[in-house]
């Protein structure tokens, strides 16, 4: 598997430049996000989130400034060719991604993508079914027809999709959105795992934050088009003050850890997990404290 | 990609013509297409021209926008006029060659055909640049009352207008996430023979198909929960009102006529 650094180098970009739409969505970014790590970028709407990974997917090209994906680079003149060949190393989930669905069959729909790269008809059938497995769509659905399905197993089958180009990267737009508790939960451990066992980087969009602090290794904020702060999560989260003013929420444990702070816990590390949570709290009512 | 497409598209500057009622716009600019029709010289041509060209100015939308709405269809005008040219009979003959002549006449009707597209063009780029859709919708319905007593189903009509201008952006926008979703997964739709071109079309329009089914049917949903019926006694959010302006813009298309009326006899 191709490993590779994403690099963001001064990028800027601006929609319909030149007439009196013209919108600077990004501006002076600066970012590096190493390979198989967890990024989560987070920013209330229209902050650049949109932008940013649609710039990572060659889907946008910057309009100054040079991107450092592997061993390409994109800038404001590179060729739709380029751009290209991005989309079969980065794959990304888009928001809702079952409105993407077409084909007549599950396994017609997950074996576009590879097809599309030029693999053979039954090399991409081959990866459809391992993506089915990796998403944990059971083989008894792959000739059944996308649309049959229920919306969690839609879902699924788009994220099977994406996977079955084998990508080196995996960005997610959201992908939780519109699920119930349990869909929400099944599919971010499964982005978790994949991160892990295939050696993904993964790049998640979400205002969930409860998201970001669980699962991501850094956290990237976003503001007015601009990277205000890049950190671990409990850099970003110890500072509630800081969260509000840039228009983020605190995660839920952390709220309520800040709560029972204020009737007597303390808590050192600050906990962002619930899992973290219930172990300092657990020792702190056995210590009697 | 999709801000080139959309000609008919609405720019704020606020201007004098904006502030018009959309009955007026829409009524006025059907009345100058129709009487561009009346002009028969090439003064009268440069006059109506003038006039176009002063009301372009009076928007305070930059040129090239209009230009914008021209592009589309210049392929359509030439062709237009260069048949005009080729198969009109009259006056002195400066070229022939089988069923093609090139007459006096001939020249002359191209030239005033390729006018009258220019101003038409002009003129409905006027209303569109300066009208949001929904208020020209509005207008439509307005105007369009009187034929109810004759059973024309103009509420129907008019809530049909509003709707489908209403999901123009949305379905652009929705295509374009689409488009985008596909060409992620390694479509490539500028690209390869005609056959390929054509097929890329498909995981486009299928999910667009679904998704404009399922919109219209939750429209549908949510106009019936909050009680709707058309027709008789709606009553309106956005009134239309009848200004001095208006009235204004009318007398000055009415002088306008007159003297077209005048100079039809040079």
């Amino acid at each position: 598997m191709v490993v590779a650094e994403i690099e963001f180098n001064e990028v800027g970009f601006v929609y319909q430049p030149g007439t009196p739409f013209e919108v600077s969505a990004l501006r002076n970014i600066n970012l590096t996000i190493e390979s198989n790590s967890y990024t989560a970028i987070v920013g209330h709407t229209g902050s650049g989130k949109s932008t940013l990974i649609q710039l990572l997917d060659g889907l946008l090209k910057p309009t100054s400034g040079r991107l450092l994906i592997g061993q390409s680079q994109i800038d404001a003149n590179s060729t739709n060719r380029q751009l290209a060949q991005l989309h079969q190393h980065i794959g990304i989930v888009f928001q809702f991604p079952e409105n993407q669905l077409f084909e007549e069959t599950v396994i017609k729909d997950i074996a576009f993508g590879p097809k599309n790269f030029g693999k053979s008809e039954s090399q991409a059938r081959e990866l459809a079914l391992e993506a089915m497995e990796l998403v944990g769509l059971n083989a008894d659905l792959s000739e059944r027809s996308p649309f049959e399905l229920s919306g969690g197993q839609m879902r699924r089958v788009a994220i099977a999709g994406v996977l079955a180009m084998q990508p080196h990267t995996l960005i997610l737009d959201e992908p939780t959105a519109g699920l119930d508790p349990r869909g929400q939960r099944e599919i971010m451990e499964l982005f978790a795992s994949l991160q892990q066992q295939q050696h993904l980087t993964v790049i998640l969009v979400t205002h969930q934050m409860e998201d970001a602090a669980q699962y991501a290794d850094k956290i990237v904020v976003m503001n007015h088009g601009e990277v205000v702060k890049v950190g671990t999560p409990r850099d970003i989260f110890v500072d509630p003050i800081w969260l509000k003013n840039n228009h983020l929420m605190v995660p839920k444990t952390t709220a309520f850890a800040q709560r029972l702070q204020q009737r007597g816990f303390s808590f050192d590390p600050f906990p962002l997990t619930v899992a973290e949570l219930a172990q300092q709290i657990k020792q702190q009512l056995e210590s009697g404290s | 990609m999709f801000s080139k497409v959309l000609f008919g598209r609405y720019v704020p500057t606020n201007s004098r013509i904006h502030q018009l009622d959309p009955r007026a716009k829409l009524a006025l600019s059907f009345y100058f297409i129709i009487i561009i029709f009346f002009a028969n010289n090439w003064i009268s041509y440069a006059f109506l021209a003038v006039f176009t060209l002063a009301v372009i100015l009076g928007t305070r939308v930059k040129l090239s926008f209009f230009w914008d709405g021209i592009k589309p269809l210049i392929w359509i005008i030439l062709f237009t006029v260069v048949l005009q040219m080729l198969f009109s009979s009259g006056g002195h003959t400066y070229w022939h060659w089988g069923i093609f002549t090139v007459t006096q006449f001939g020249l002359i009707n191209g030239g005033y055909i390729f006018c009258r597209f220019l101003l038409i063009i002009c003129m409905s780029t006027v209303l569109t640049l300066t009208t949001p859709p929904l208020l020209i919708a509005d207008a439509v319905e307005s105007l369009m009352k009187p034929l109810v007593k004759i059973k024309v189903p103009v509420y129907e009509i008019a809530l049909m207008l509003s709707i489908a201008l209403r999901f123009v952006p949305t379905l652009l926008d929705e295509t374009q996430k689409i488009m985008n979703a596909q060409r992620a997964r390694g479509v490539d739709f500028g690209s390869g023979s005609i056959w390929k071109r054509i097929k890329s079309v498909v995981p486009i329009l299928i999910p667009l198909f679904i998704s404009a089914f399922n919109r219209a049917d939750e429209l549908a949903t949510a106009m019936e929960a909050r009680g709707y019926r058309g027709g008789e006694g709606r009553t309106k959010y956005r009134m239309l009102k009848w200004h001095r302006q208006d009235t204004l813009a009318c007398i000055l298309m009415l002088v306008v006529t007159i003297i077209l009326a005048g100079v039809r006899h040079y």
